[in-house]
Parts: C-alpha cells; sequence; structure tokens
C-alpha cells in the first residue's frame, strides 16, 4: 500500500508532510517530555512531591484535546469494519484500545508520562515502583478515558435527535462560559480586597477537589509511597483503576452495541406525510443558492464540523486573559483573536469538497461550472466568518475594550487581504488536495497531512505579513500606514481569489479523476 | 407551425444519432480498459451495453458522460462533439453513474431539489417534479431519513429520480437495477419505457440478461476492452445461429447470445474446487 501510494506526486507529499509532521509533534513530545521530566526531578529532588499535580494535570489535558485539535494529521482506521469478520468481542476491543495507542495524543502524553517517571525516578530510585504503577495506571486511564469519549460521541453525532441534543449542550456550554467568565471578571476590581484566608480556603477546596480525580490521585500515590505511606498509596492506585475501570466500562458498553450489529442509522419513521415545500431556508434560486443552502444544511448536521468553528472561540475565550499582560492584550487582542478565529474555519474552507463523498461526480455531470460550486461555498465561507468575526469582536470589547483605531483600521485592512487569500490558497487545496471527511463522526476522520500541513503553513504566512507589515512600521512611528499598505494587499489578495475562481474548472477537470477517486470511494 | 423549408432540417434530425463514438479509448498506464470503440446509438432506442465484468463497461459510460477523459477518440451527443464543458449538452443528458452521486447527507427530497436546480429548473418546477417523483418512485413515506441511510435499493430509485428531474433527452444508467428487489424493478421499467415513448434515448448497462432482454432493442457487447458485437437483437440472434450452424429461426435467449459472443466455457477449463 505504502509503495503504492507512492506512485503519485500527492503520495510522495502527503508522505514527505507526514515525516515532517511527525517530526514536529516528536520534537513537541520530547521538548515537553523533557521539560516535565526536569520539573519531577526538581520537585523529588526538593522534597516537594506535593506539587506533582501541576506536572500530571497538563498531562491529561494534553492526552484528551489533542485528538480534537490535530484531527486533520492523523489518521483513523474505522476497525468496525472487521466486525464482517468472527473477531471476538475481547480481540475488537483489544484492537480498538491497540490502535489508540498509535494517536497522537497517546504518543505525545507517553512521552510526557515517561518524561515525569525519568525524572522521579532519577532523584528517588527507591519508588521505582510506585512510580511506575501509578503512571502505568493514568496512562491507561487516559487510554480508555480518550477513546470512551470518541466512542460515545460518534454514538452521539450518528443520530439527528441526540445530535441536536449535543448540538445544544455544547452551544449552552459555550453560553454558560461566555456569561460565566464575564461575571468573574466584573469583580476583578474587588479581588484586591479578597482576605489572604479566603484565597487559601479556595485554593484548599480546590486540592482536596482534584485529589480525588485521576491525576490527583496518581500523584498523591507517588507523594504518600515517598512519605512511607504504602496503604494510602495503594488506596490511591485503587481509586485510580477505579475510574479506569468506569472508562473501561462505558467504552466495553459502546463497542459491546457495536458488536451485536448495532445500526447507528436514523431511525426509519413512517409518516404520512409528505416534506413538501416547506421548510425553504432561502429564496434565490439556480445553483448558488442550491449550494448554499446544501451547505448549510451538510453543516447544520456535522457536528464534527460545528465543533471545529466553535472550538476555537472557546480556547479564545478560555486563554484570551493568560499568558499576556494586560496592555498588550488590550492592544493586539483583536488581530490575534481575528487571526485564531480563522481556525474554525481552517478545514471548511481549504477542504471544502471532502464532505461530499459520491456526489463530488454530480458537480461534474451537472450543467453547472466548478467555479460556482466554489464561488457558492466561498459565500457560505464568508457568511460564517462574519458571524465567527462578530462573536470574536464581542469578545474582545467585552474584555479588553474597544482598540485603538490605528489597530482597529490596520486589522479590518488586514482582514480585506487575509479573507481572499485565505479562500484563494482554500479552493485550490480544495480541488487539488482534497480528502474524504466523515462528517458525523470524530474518531473516524481520514485526515491529509499534507492538506493540513500547507493550510497551517498559509495561515501561519498571511498572520506572518500582516505582523510585519504592522510592526515594521509602527517601529517607525508610522502605524496608520499599515491600513492603506494592507488595502494595496488586498487587491493583490482579491486579483488571487478572481483568478482561482476563475481557473476552478480547468483545475477541477485536471483533478477530476483523482478527485472521484478520493471522494467518492467506499467510506 | 409546419414549414416545408424546414423539412430537411428533419430529416436530417431524424438521421442524426443521439449517441455515438469514434475510435473510443482509454488506458491506464499499459492496461487498455477501453480499445478503440466506435458505436452509435439511434435517437429514441433503448440500448443495452453488455459485457463481463472488468470488461470496460463502467469506463465507456463514465467517458461518455464527462467523468473521465478518453485517452483518444471522439463521441458525440444528439449531434454536437461531446466534451466535458459541454454545458448545453449536459443539460439534456442524464446520468446514473456507478456510484450514483448522491448526497448522503440530504434527504431524498433535499437532494431531488438540489440537483433540479444545478440543472437550472426553476424552483416551481423542481418542487413539483420533487414531489411527483417521490410518489411515483415510493420515497416519500421517509421525508426526514437520510439518503445514507437509505437501502441500496432506495438509493438506486434515487439516483434515478435524480437523473431525470430535468427531462433529459439523453439517459446514461450504469447498472441502475443493481441491488433492486423485483416490485422497484418493475416500477423502474416502466419509467424508462415511458420515456422511450416519449422519444427519449437510454444507453443502459446491466449484468440482469433478462430485463436487457425485456427493455432493449438493440444491444452492444463488450469484452475485454474491445467492441465484440453491436446490433438489434434479431441480427445479434441471426449472427450466433449462423456461427453455431443452427436455424436462424431457433430463438436464442440473450443470455445465450452473450455467453456465445464472450466466449464463456470455450478453451479455458473450469478448476475445480475439491474442498467444497
Amino acid at each position: 500500500m505504502l509503495l503504492n501510494s507512492l506512485r503519485t506526486r500527492r503520495g510522495n507529499f502527503e508522505l514527505a508532510a507526514r515525516i515532517l509532521g511527525g517530526g514536529f509533534f516528536s520534537l513537541l513530545g520530547l521538548s515537553m517530555g523533557v521539560g516535565l521530566g526536569f520539573g519531577a526531578f526538581e520537585f523529588a529532588s526538593d522534597g516537594k512531591l506535593e506539587f506533582l499535580p501541576f506536572l500530571i494535570w497538563p498531562v491529561l489535558f494534553l492526552w484528551q484535546l489533542a485528538p480534537v485539535m490535530m484531527v486533520s494529521f492523523q489518521e483513523h482506521v474505522d476497525l468496525s469494519v472487521l466486525l464482517r469478520f468472527p473477531v471476538s468481542f475481547g480481540s475488537y476491543l483489544l484492537q480498538y484500545l491497540v490502535y489508540g495507542l498509535f494517536d497522537i495524543s497517546s504518543i505525545l502524553g507517553g512521552i510526557c508520562l515517561a518524561g515525569i517517571w525519568t525524572g522521579l525516578v532519577c532523584a528517588r530510585p527507591h519508588l521505582l515502583v510506585w512510580v511506575t504503577l501509578a503512571l502505568v495506571g493514568f496512562a491507561a486511564f487516559n487510554l480508555l478515558l480518550t477513546r470512551m469519549i470518541f466512542a460515545w460521541l460518534d454514538r452521539w453525532l450518528a443520530q439527528r435527535r441526540t445530535r441536536e441534543i449535543l448540538g445544544m449542550v455544547f452551544l449552552f456550554l459555550l453560553l454558560g462560559a461566555q456569561l460565566l467568565n464575564p461575571a468573574y471578571y466584573q469583580h476583578s476590581g474587588h479581588r484586591s480586597r479578597m482576605t489572604r484566608s479566603a484565597t487559601l480556603h479556595a485554593l484548599h477546596t480546590a486540592d482536596r477537589v482534584q485529589s480525588v480525580l485521576p491525576p490527583g490521585l496518581a500523584a498523591g500515590a507517588i507523594h504518600e509511597a515517598a512519605d512511607g505511606h504504602e496503604i494510602v498509596a495503594l488506596a490511591s492506585l485503587g481509586g485510580l483503576a477505579l475510574y479506569a475501570l468506569a472508562a473501561g466500562s462505558l467504552l466495553g458498553i459502546r463497542l459491546g452495541a457495536e458488536y451485536r450489529g448495532e445500526s447507528l442509522g436514523e431511525a426509519p419513521r413512517r409518516v404520512a406525510t409528505v416534506e413538501g415545500t416547506r421548510g425553504k431556508t432561502f429564496d434565490f434560486a439556480g445553483p448558488i443558492g442550491a449550494v448554499v443552502e446544501k451547505e448549510l444544511r451538510y453543516l447544520s448536521r456535522s457536528g464534527v464540523m460545528l465543533y471545529s468553528l466553535v472550538a476555537p472561540l472557546i480556547m479564545l475565550f478560555v486563554l484570551g486573559r493568560n499568558g499576556s499582560g494586560a496592555g498588550f492584550a488590550a492592544h493586539y487582542g483583536l488581530p490575534l483573536g481575528v487571526a485564531y478565529g480563522f481556525l474554525g474555519l481552517m478545514r471548511l474552507v481549504y477542504n471544502s469538497l471532502g464532505g461530499e463523498g459520491a456526489g463530488i461526480q454530480l458537480y461534474f455531470l451537472s450543467p453547472t461550472r466548478f467555479q460556482t460550486v466554489m464561488l457558492a461555498k466561498n459565500l457560505v465561507h464568508l457568511a460564517l466568518f462574519s458571524v465567527e468575526l462578530v462573536v470574536v469582536c464581542s469578545i474582545i470589547v467585552f474584555r479588553f475594550g474597544i482598540p485603538g483605531t490605528e489597530i482597529l483600521a490596520a486589522t479590518a485592512c488586514w482582514l480585506l487581504f487575509a479573507l481572499p487569500v485565505q479562500l484563494a490558497a482554500g479552493n485550490v487545496l480544495s480541488i487539488t488536495m482534497a480528502y474524504r471527511m466523515t462528517l458525523t463522526r470524530m474518531s473516524r476522520e481520514q485526515g491529509s497531512a499534507g492538506n493540513g500541513l500547507l493550510s497551517l503553513l498559509i495561515q501561519l504566512l498571511v498572520f506572518g505579513v500582516g505582523v510585519a507589515v504592522y510592526l515594521s512600521l509602527a517601529l517607525k512611528g508610522h502605524a496608520r500606514l499599515a491600513a492603506p499598505v494592507f488595502l494595496v494587499l488586498a487587491a493583490g489578495g482579491v486579483i488571487a481569489w478572481l483568478r482561482v475562481l476563475s481557473n476552478a474548472d480547468r483545475m477541477a477537470a485536471g483533478r477530476k479523476e483523482a478527485l472521484i477517486q478520493s471522494l467518492a470511494r467506499a467510506a | 407551425m409546419f414549414s416545408l423549408a424546414r423539412f430537411p432540417d428533419m430529416l436530417r434530425a431524424m438521421d442524426t444519432p443521439a449517441i455515438s463514438t469514434r475510435g473510443l479509448t482509454r488506458r491506464f498506464g499499459d492496461f487498455t480498459a477501453v480499445d478503440d470503440i466506435t458505436f452509435s446509438v439511434a435517437a429514441g432506442q433503448f440500448f443495452g451495453f453488455l459485457g463481463p465484468n472488468g470488461a470496460g463497461k463502467s469506463t465507456t459510460i463514465k467517458m461518455m458522460t464527462g467523468l473521465l477523459e478518453p485517452t483518444s477518440g471522439q463521441m458525440e451527443i444528439l449531434g454536437q462533439k461531446f466534451t466535458a464543458e459541454s454545458l448545453e449538452l449536459k443539460r439534456q443528458m442524464g446520468v446514473v453513474p456507478e456510484g450514483m452521486a448522491l448526497l448522503g447527507r440530504l434527504t431524498a427530497s433535499e437532494y431531488l431539489r438540489f440537483v433540479g436546480r444545478m440543472y437550472g429548473l426553476d424552483r416551481e418546477t423542481t418542487n413539483r417534479r420533487t414531489q411527483e417523483l417521490l410518489d411515483f418512485m415510493q420515497l416519500a413515506n421517509e421525508p426526514k431519513k437520510l439518503v445514507t441511510d437509505f437501502s441500496h435499493g432506495m438509493q438506486k430509485k434515487l439516483a434515478l429520480a435524480a437523473a431525470v428531474i430535468h427531462g433529459p433527452k439523453v439517459l446514461f444508467l450504469d447498472e441502475p437495477f443493481e441491488g433492486v428487489d423485483a416490485i422497484a424493478a418493475g416500477t423502474l421499467k416502466t419509467m424508462l419505457q415511458g420515456m422511450i415513448h416519449r422519444g427519449a434515448t437510454i444507453f443502459l448497462t446491466s449484468h440482469v440478461l433478462e430485463i436487457v432482454e425485456r427493455l432493449c432493442s438493440h444491444v452492444a457487447i463488450i469484452h475485454r476492452g474491445r467492441l465484440v458485437a453491436n446490433g438489434s437483437l434479431e441480427e445479434l440472434r441471426a449472427g450466433v445461429a449462423i456461427s453455431l450452424g443452427e436455424s436462424s429461426d431457433q430463438k436464442l435467449t440473450l443470455e445465450e447470445i452473450f455467453l456465445n459472443v464472450v466466449g464463456a466455457g470455450a478453451g479455458e477449463p473450469a478448476q475445480e474446487l475439491s474442498w467444497l
């Protein structure tokens, strides 16, 4: 299969992108592992093992969040195809877990835990057995948890009713987070008046809560063993095992249903009345309206795509306050937020044909030009980005106040440059490097490392141009000139976009067979 | 109004084949899937295109509908040269391709409305025809079911509905009866025969020889990429009867003609599977 894939230029590029991506993630994992290892070594040497949770909690977040953030860079195998063969449930479950070991998140998490293990064992060799037991148990829990979450998400996303409920829960969570955080920061002025004892009380409560959760239990087992409290350490390990067992049981229930031949299709329901002309979403006729309407229907039925859209907004909201000084954030919050907001649209824009499946053939059979299809898709992208922009701006203004005129104008003009460039590049990659997307399954996405890597590089390039232009002018005291410069660049961007659109038919015709082969193949 | 001045044009139009190919060839590397195929289908004809698995049927139909570029050769549809860019010709063509070209995350009515608008129908006509087609194909009982959750037979019916929603003059069908039950197959046959009566031309590939025999007036057989037989059923029967040394009065079935033409059973002894 490998040799076969190398027969095409795209296959070679894909391999190169995988090697590059693999190298990057290995480097990332190694640096995190080394950092955590040194931290663990310091804590263990200084007898400060009570701080161990500060190292283990980040590993949990990394392990559970990375699969969603890196979905474009990894390919998942749909193991349910094995159910056609006489495999036992045990071996099916085992294979499901073994494949999970090769996820990027598992590899990164494993490297981080290996780093912590090395640091602790180097500092306290006599704790070897306890550290090994605690960290292996924690790794097993993480693996079971992440596989369990994705298995259940797939189940809920597979049916319309559960998908809608999940969507609503997600929306309420988002809104809740948005209301909670400003409410907290509204009182930030009073924080100085907060007594030290109240802060300590809050920290103690947080510590008590985390100590009974898996990362706290893993850290607690090592800490207690180091203090000579073997019984308590054993109890902590037992608690960790119970969590792993619970995650494993929930995973077993889900896979068991799949193993018994459960169909995740929509439950057939016979309804006497027929959907006629009701439910008109748009009233503009013709192919453009048809594609726009179809795109919005697809989007509303894809939890994965909706999640991709809102995830950067959540991250922006959560991380907005951290890491940077208030002055920096207030000044550069808007451009950073807007650039970050682009991430939500990345997969939609850069693989806009990925969800078509066998339907891609219709675009070649019908008397509609490919450029019309791409234009309609771009209109949807623009509409979605406008909504994202409004949310991003609201968050930024709510958190940091209205930005200065210079940065506001520069950001607006940079957007006029960035949007057409992203759409142009997105159209090119969508046609030349399309990959099939399974719109309702998170854990079974077939990503394209090449597409993912290139789209990320283009995002960085567009952002880099903005930063370079603005900073170089600002350093010379001419920040006001940034907006006109961006407007000139925007004209180039629009020309590039129009050129790509006008060439869309030619590009699609050249890639027709590859497009049909990669998108219309059986899922 | 009838005008004598238009008479020559009308005669020419009647003579012009609905579909014709000349030297159509497609190679995949060293492998020649379709080798120098030349044939024509008269307007209003129900034409069956047969061949064993891997003979090149689907490749031919893909080239004729613009899904695949031919390595060499030419095609004409309704008397005009056809290429993938022939948008006006595509408006006159309906296709059920091998992969059915369905959009899985739409309902049947959403999909038909989408296709109708992609073919340039106005919204009112699209909605009316969608409703009529859903009723005719007995797909109207599942208004909220997504296409991806349809059975294979239902998907075939939907694909056929989508291929005819714009009232094409030429219809290309790649295995339309595959996986379709007897009741649905009857419905489809009725519809296709109705189209022929109204002057449409249908180009059909199928493995179900009984259906082809019942529906098609003309048949071509492709084997290993080359056209090995082409003509009306009577012509093929007569040709095969002569080659077998039998009386041409004897009514050979299409299956017998097919097996004779592609040479099945001759030369290559069937391997015995003693372990079965």
